[in-house]
């Protein structure tokens, strides 16, 4: 017998409440509860919280098979190509080609931290109507187009990389490595999941027909 | 051609233990059934994500219970099985003993 405790363990119970998708973590926690108040061990209780936790996490990552795609198809097309001579990405390469482009973004004269800002969110934009068919696609499939999802998705990718590509910029001593590569395929990745709502996310309708006989 | 889509085992199992347990189908008592029918262990979280699974292509309903001390204040979330879900099971049954019955060496009776 394990003996009966009042209260499960307290970093648990935490880890479940932080690390669970949202949906039915309450109705999940208690009956984790219910069940430890029974008599269950402490190591019951944390096996159950982990098992919860990669339960949920692979769940949402079915859900949001779309998403997951989208971000990898649009890391592809930003990445730097592996093929001469489009070394760098399709910005970069307009960059080196264009020089109405190029003096589109150095002449202009801003003060800091707005030039800052300028050089990042340029390109970001450009980056983001590169993938733009992508995002499109996504809402298509996930049954989401309208002007404000395709606005607000385009809106928060934006911010995202740009600031990715900031961060990445500041930290990296390479910055065009696999870091950026890597923040491009978040910024994609958590934009697309906060904008575009799955169908998964949506409650299923309420019962109407009355229960009929199993025979 | 009708899409027919048939249950997979644990949702079956799933299913089965909501039309058995009726108005009492929350998480304690589902994986307690299929303990007790099934002799296995499931843990609650794979219970919750199978019914998830199952909500989404309106199989089961749920509706929100009243909260308890013994829950540490929280609610609990009843279950109950959609004539869609019911239909599912049934013809899950059907295409299950109908392969049985092609199986009379282990069991199943002969067509």
């Amino acid at each position: 017998m394990n003996g009966k405790r009042s209260r499960p363990p307290a970093l648990a119970a935490w880890v479940l409440r932080h690390l669970t998708p949202t949906k039915n973590r309450e109705e999940l926690t208690g009956d984790l509860f219910e069940r430890f108040d029974e008599g269950r061990s402490n190591l019951w209780f944390w096996r159950e919280c982990l098992i919860a936790i990669l339960v949920g996490f692979t769940s949402e990552l079915r859900a949001h098979w779309s998403h997951i795609c989208c971000a990898l198809a649009g890391t592809a097309l930003l990445m730097p190509a592996p093929w001469p001579p489009h070394w760098y990405s399709a910005e970069y390469w307009l960059w080196n080609r264009s020089p109405a482009y190029r003096s589109f973004v150095l002449d202009i004269h801003l003060q800091w931290p707005l030039t800052s800002i300028y050089g990042f969110v340029i390109p970001a934009t450009f980056n983001v109507l590169i993938v733009a068919p992508l995002i499109v696609t996504l809402l298509v499939l996930n049954k989401a187009v309208s002007w404000a999802n395709v606005f607000r998705l385009l809106l928060v990718s934006i911010l995202l990389l740009a600031s990715g590509d900031l961060v990445v910029f500041l930290t990296s001593p390479t910055y065009w490595g696999w870091a950026r590569d890597c923040s491009i395929f978040l910024a994609l990745l958590i934009s697309t999941w906060v904008s575009c709502p799955s169908p998964a996310d949506s409650k299923a309708p309420a019962l109407s027909e009355p229960i009929e006989s199993v025979e | 051609m009708s899409k027919r889509s048939y249950l997979g085992e644990f949702e079956l199992m799933i299913l089965l233990a909501l039309i058995r347990l009726g108005e009492e189908a929350y998480g304690v008592p589902i994986s307690k059934e299929l303990f007790n029918t099934t002799g296995r262990e499931v843990a609650l979280g794979s219970v919750y994500a199978a019914l998830d699974r199952l909500e989404q292509k309106e199989l089961v309903s749920s509706t929100l219970g009243d909260p308890t001390p013994a829950r540490g204040g929280r609610a609990k979330r009843y279950f109950r099985v959609t004539p869609k879900g019911l239909r599912a099971v049934k013809m899950t049954r059907t295409a299950l003993i109908n392969l049985w019955q092609e199986l009379p060496q282990l069991g199943g009776r002969p067509a």
